[in-house]
């Protein structure tokens, strides 16, 4: 098997729009880390509020949004060589990505779920709340969501027209 | 009289799922070898159905596979039902050869035809059974498939007996072979003609082979040890090799005439293993998956637990309003069950929610690559990768984990493996740890408590590592085998039912043995002692619970835990949900607890320390609970699977020294002392 001639630059060209996306939103999680640092108190970093009890580490959770980005970017950087090489494990990188983006744009949906009956269930109702999880995390979820059905759905439908059988002798 | 019909096959081509739609049971369906660990047994029609362990051959070097042919052997099931993987014809059907020299009556399902469809793979299914020499029925299990015309079968040839299943198929050898195996019969027939009998083919074919376990009865019984003796001189060296090649060239031959197989096809599975396995991708996928089984089963069983709270808090409002304030009932119920045993309930969605991830990860499939992608990483430090098939079940619980610990061969791999699984966090843990976290690292929690599960990895892989090295002195590992079925989308049907199996437990214990404890702590917390004797209704203070917790708190002085965070501890012993219990029933039981993981954050320390040390401090307690005992009822499955008192022992305190080492070392990081 081969990735088809006529598909190879649409397909290489995805998978690089798709893993430097992700590379790019992981090296800026990583300079809030340093931002935040510079701007507030370090333990800012740590604790909800310097010197506080409660230990909300936003650095933690910079860290991992930087961990999973890069190693999704770096499944579709890997999918964009094997793909410019025309090695068909190109295209199954292209779809593992996309159905890794796809589980986690759910898990998203998921949460984003239940943090609106939780908010509910505490009757909390202000508007500014509300906004919040219905376009941050909404747009959040759409990109994720967005990519993930793109690349997986489509491509992985019409993989007839992606790979082409080599005849063997 | 119930008649028996037995079900057999490869690890994960499909029992269980043919187990319950026969028999209308719910037992435990998996996409991963090794489900069914012990036989279990259920009712259909006139027939007692018995589900046998997986297996791939009948040796008697493994134990499940020795399971299998034992009951054979001695119970002679009126059939067998032997499954095989329409995707995976030729392995399967060595299975199928060895029990066709059993000569017993057996029909064969052709079980994932589904995905054999989806593979393009062709099979003969006629040309197939008359090569078998026995119906061949196709079925897709998990969608209950083919069944009917299963039992119809079963039915006709068992119940009305109107068509007969040949149990007389041999499987005929070379002349040489079969020269041998006459020669051998013979010798049976003179020396020990008692000696079954009515297998005497299967005997002689054993002996050749050198099968210990068949030599050892044989032995024993008349005329054996002579027989024993003469074959030795018939067989020569390599005649266990020939046989297997035989058999195997045969097989070849069928699977010749009746499978055909597009190689071109590329499914998703061949799709995920490139990615999932790959070798610098596989271990961050793992932990990236990790990841999102807590994060989602900590913020999406969110809105359940509070709904569960806020029904809990009016009822005990309701509760308080209305009945006499000082009567012992109304203690109890608003104290005992509202806040010790209520506080366990509160977490019956967070487990649910666990359990619904591990099944549907399971089912998918993915579980097992986990294995194998942990395996190359175990495998470099000289450990068997079989041993994080069971590190793996032990996340739900670590009883079945140490269980499933049977199937591992070599003795000392498999000891390594039950002394270790207790660092692996079970379900029963979690509630603790989503109760103490929640309030410490809020929107952080479910990366801490992720760290929290891979720290007891990491544990359970050096201190395997020490087993083997230092205790057993053992370097070589020893191959590990893992079948890799395809990725199946899970039905909401069986991961439903697979989630509802475990969760049911944790009710069950809640209900059983968590009730009991908190009845018991309740008793324990309004008695106290003063010079005049025993009296109701103590402080808690000066109660007899917190003498449990304040006799032992010394030895915990180094920690700066105060005398709840001890007793904790000690009731932790009995089940881990006792804990979260306790700290319900001490702590709701005083006024100004305003949120039981607040409350039970500031109750934690002895001596007062500051708030940037807390978190280090909670995690240093979380980390204990982490690494000792899981429970009393692991200690007894540690004991039943060792037969020992020695390693049970080791078990129980290697991991209060690990916890007690750990949370110390967290604490001077954490500054908790200065």
């Amino acid at each position: 098997m081969e990735i088809a001639n006529n598909k190879k630059k649409i397909l290489s060209l995805l998978a690089l729009t798709f893993g430097i996306i992700p590379i790019v939103i992981a090296i800026m999680e990583l300079i809030l880390i340093g931002v935040e640092a510079v701007a507030e108190d370090v333990s800012i970093l740590f604790f909800t509020s310097p010197g506080d009890a409660v230990f909300e580490s936003s650095a933690l959770d910079h860290v991992m949004k930087a961990f999973v980005n890069f190693l999704i970017g770096g499944i579709f950087l890997h999918g964009y060589q094997k793909v410019k090489e025309g090695n068909p494990d190109g295209f199954s990188f292209f779809i593992g990505g996309g159905i890794l983006l796809l589980g986690i744009g759910f898990l998203f949906i998921m949460i984003w779920g239940a943090n609106l009956i939780d908010t509910a269930i505490s009757g909390f109702v202000e508007p500014e709340v509300w906004g919040e999880y219905i376009f941050t995390d909404g747009i959040r979820i759409e990109w994720f969501l967005g990519v993930g059905a793109i690349s997986v759905l489509s491509i992985w439908k019409n993989k007839e027209q992606y790979l082409t059988q080599v005849q063997k002798f | 009289m119930l008649k028996s019909l037995a079900l057999i096959g490869n690890p994960n081509v499909g029992k269980t799922a043919i187990f319950n739609e026969l028999t209308g049971q719910t037992g435990h369906v998996a996409n991963w070898p090794g489900v069914t660990v012990e036989k279990k047994m259920a009712k259909w029609i006139i027939f007692q159905v018995i589900d046998l362990p997986g297996v791939y051959s009948l040796s008697p070097s493994a134990i499940d596979e020795l399971i299998a042919r034992n009951f054979i052997i001695n119970e002679k099931p009126n059939i067998i039902i032997d499954i095989l993987d329409a995707t995976n014809l030729e392995r399967n059907l060595y299975l199928a050869f060895l029990l066709k020299e059993l000569e017993v009556p057996i029909i064969f399902v052709l079980n994932l035809m589904d995905v054999a469809d989806s593979r393009n793979i062709d099979i003969n299914i006629d040309k197939l059974s008359e090569l078998l020499g026995a119906p061949v029925i196709p079925t897709v299990a998990i969608k209950g498939k083919g069944i009917e015309e299963v039992k119809s079968l079963i039915k006709k040839a068992i119940v009305d007996k109107k068509i007969a299943i040949k149990k007389n198929f041999k499987v005929t050898y070379s002349k040489e072979i079969e020269d041998n195996i006459n020669q051998t019969i013979e010798l049976l027939k003179i020396n020990s003609p008692n000696f079954l009998p009515d297998r005497r083919r299967w005997v002689a074919i054993k002996l050749l082979e050198g099968d210990k376990e068949v030599s050892n009865e044989l032995s024993s019984a008349d005329g054996g040890l002579i027989v024993i003796e003469k074959v030795k001189r018939i067989a020569g060296e390599s005649i266990e090799f020939d046989l297997a090649g035989e058999r195997y060239d045969k097989i070849g031959e069928i699977v010749k005439e009746t499978y055909k197989r597009d190689k071109n096809i590329l499914t998703i599975s061949d799709i995920l293993d490139k990615v999932f396995l790959n070798k610098y991708a596989g271990i961050p996928i793992f932990f990236l998956i990790m990841w999102a089984m807590f994060e989602f089963t900590f913020r999406v069983s969110a809105p359940l637990g509070s709904l569960i709270e806020v029904g809990l808090g009016s009822l005990g409002d309701l509760i308080a309003g209305s009945w006499p304030a000082d009567a012992w009932y109304t203690s109890f119920v608003i104290d005992g069950l509202i806040g010790g045993f209520g506080a366990v309930l509160g977490f019956v969605p967070l487990i649910f929610m666990l359990y619904l991830v591990l099944s549907f990860l399971e089912d998918s499939g993915y579980l097992a690559r986990a294995a194998f992608v942990m395996d190359r990483a175990m495998n470099k430090i000289g450990l068997h990768g079989r041993s994080f098939v069971s590190m793996i079940l032990g996340f739900g619980c670590n009883i079945p984990a140490v269980m499933s610990c049977r199937a591992i061969e070599n003795e000392e791999d498999r000891l390594t493996t039950i002394l270790v699984n207790q660092n692996i966090s079970c379900g029963a843990r979690l509630p603790v740890y989503v109760l103490l976290g929640g309030y410490v690292w809020g929107a952080s929690a479910g990366t801490i408590i992720l760290l929290l599960y891979i720290l007891g990895i990491a544990v359970a892989i050096l201190m395997a590592l020490f087993f083997r090295k230092v205790i057993f002195r053992k370097s070589e590992s020893s191959p590990f085998i893992l079948e890799l079925g395809d990725y199946r989308m899970p039905t909401l049907k069986y991961t439903g039912i697979h989630m509802w199996e475990r969760g049911r437990e944790f009710i069950k214990k809640a209900g059983l043995i968590i009730f009991t404890v908190v009845v018991i702590m309740w008793v324990l917390l309004n008695l106290g002692i003063d010079p005049s004797g025993i009296y109701w209704g103590a402080e808690p203070e000066y109660s007899l619970l917190a003498g449990v917790g304040k006799s032992l708190q010394p030895l915990f002085q180094p920690l700066n835990w105060s005398w709840i965070a001890v007793a904790g501890i000690v009731f932790g012993f009995l089940a881990k949900e006792v804990v979260v219990a306790m700290f319900g029933l001490i702590i709701l039981g005083t006024e100004e607890a305003a949120g039981l993981g607040a409350a039970v954050v500031q109750a934690l320390p002895n001596i007062p320390i500051a708030d940037s040390s807390v978190p280090f401090l909670v995690f240093g307690y979380l980390v204990f609970i982490l690494l000792y005992t899981p429970c009393v009822a692991h200690l007894g499955a540690v004991y039943k699977e060792t037969g020992s008192v020695k390693w049970t022992i080791v078990s129980a305190s290697y991991g209060i020294v690990l916890g007690y080492a750990f949370a110390l070392l967290i604490n001077l990081i954490g500054g908790v002392y200065f």
